[in-house]
């Protein structure tokens, strides 16, 4: 029996075998290609890395470049990451490598790797006027996400006309970046429930917390008088600890939110202004 | 070949190959995709529409008692329930799917087993890292 299976394969392998063909690495290439076009990207991506498998060291530069694209376009940041990486060490002109390393950077800084990025933009050999702005906004970008203002506002300094280095210097002031403080907020919330909220502008919230409090010290009081301090402590001491650590913990939470959103507005001036002195 | 359709070949040649690799490289500088880069991520539940959802006057009631618990309540509370979802709205949840009698009843015994002691066997939520314990149907019939 085996024989005759045996001899039926050879034989239908012969007659048949030209029209049975794995796909080439063309055409893998190819619908590798149509399916980033379709925006299907999970399934390109696939493809890419098999090209890459298959590719034997040949080619690999641009489809590392796609499979970093891919990755980003997908949120994976580290595989992009990773994959602009290697693309980078086998680019053979500067203008790639600094194409490469700032994308690279890019999505380190989504991935809020400002560390990380900062050392691969200092590797960027920046030999243009555009490429120097671009450089260093990325770099003010990164030292903004590390909260080294100084640093920062001296790389967007340099992105913009000397005109317009008095603006950078009020949006960097002290009253943008550090205010409101979450630390005041919250002391202030301590020292007198729903006041940091009011610090911060959260009126309502302000108001909430303190009557609140304000009502389980009432029935703190009342129980300690009617039933005894004992019972008061156990009965009501645990709520009123918990809504007045909660009122404190908020009023610093809601100042941490203020402050970055303060931030982001300084962030997104600053944006608008290198967009208005864009070198081509 | 002449002298001059040599030296056209070779500056053509020259000037062909830098451009062809400037050109894959050279991208435009989008500063527009930096926008809001620092902006707070806050993530606001929006409960009303427990109340829109209301099929009957009780349902009403108790989805208004909810809103205003959280409004007012839970807003400035700490976050101590363990489980996920919180123990106000299971039972708004629980309310709403097994009736006013059965959902509180279900709501209390929800709250009694709040406390970090007694859930060890439960699947822990990756997102929060508090207890899964979503609501249950609660079959009348076995009651």
């Amino acid at each position: 029996m085996k024989y005759i299976i045996l001899f039926s394969i050879i034989i239908s392998s012969s007659v048949f075998g030209d029209s049975l063909k794995a796909q080439t690495y063309q055409e893998t290439l190819e619908f590798a290609r149509n399916q980033y076009e379709q925006h299907n990207y999970t399934i390109a991506l696939k493809t890419f890395k098999r090209l890459i498998f298959f590719s034997h060291g040949e080619g690999l530069l641009p489809l590392y470049t796609k499979v970093g694209e891919l990755s980003f376009l997908l949120g994976d940041f580290e595989t992009s990451q990773f994959n602009y990486g290697l693309a980078y060490n086998i680019a053979d002109s500067d203008s790639l490598k600094n194409e490469l390393l700032f994308k690279k950077a890019y999505s380190q800084i989504l991935n809020r790797e400002y560390q990380y990025a900062v050392i691969d933009l200092l590797a960027i050999n920046a030999f243009d006027k555009a490429t120097k702005q671009r450089l260093n906004f990325y770099l003010g970008t990164c030292y903004f996400g590390l909260e080294q203002f100084d640093r920062s506002k001296k790389y967007f300094k340099s992105c913009v006309e000397p005109k317009e280095i008095a603006s950078v210097d009020l949006m960097f002031s002290d009253k943008n970046l550090y205010s409101p403080s979450p630390k005041k907020a919250r002391i202030m919330s301590m020292l007198l429930p729903g006041m940091g909220q009011f610090y911060v502008g959260k009126y309502k919230d302000g108001l909430n917390s303190f009557f609140l409090t304000l009502g389980l010290v009432a029935i703190g009081a009342r129980t300690a008088v009617n039933t005894g301090v004992i019972f008061a402590l156990v009965s009501v001491v645990p709520w009123f600890q918990r809504y007045y650590t909660g009122g404190y913990t908020n009023a610093e939470k809601i100042a941490l939110i203020k402050r970055q959103n303060n931030r982001n507005s300084v962030y997104n001036g600053i944006i608008d202004l290198v967009k208005k002195n864009k070198v081509d | 070949m002449s002298g001059f359709s040599t030296f056209l070949i070779f500056v053509l040649c020259f000037s062909a190959i830098p451009k062809s690799t400037a050109q894959q490289a050279k991208q435009e500088v989008n500063y527009d995709n930096f926008r809001d880069l620092f902006k707070a991520k806050v993530h606001k539940h929006n409960w009303s529409h427990h109340l829109k959802e209301s099929r009957n006057e009780l349902n009403f009631v108790f989805s208004l008692l909810f809103l205003a618990y959280k409004e007012v309540f839970s807003s400035q509370d700490i976050d101590a329930c363990v489980f996920t979802p919180s123990c106000s709205v299971y039972a708004i949840e629980t309310i709403k799917k097994n009736g006013a009698v059965l959902g509180t009843f279900d709501a209390f015994d929800r709250i009694s087993r709040c406390n970090p002691g007694r859930n060890k066997h439960r699947q822990i939520d990756k997102k929060t890292g508090k207890f899964f314990d979503p609501v249950k149907g609660i079959n009348r019939k076995s009651q």
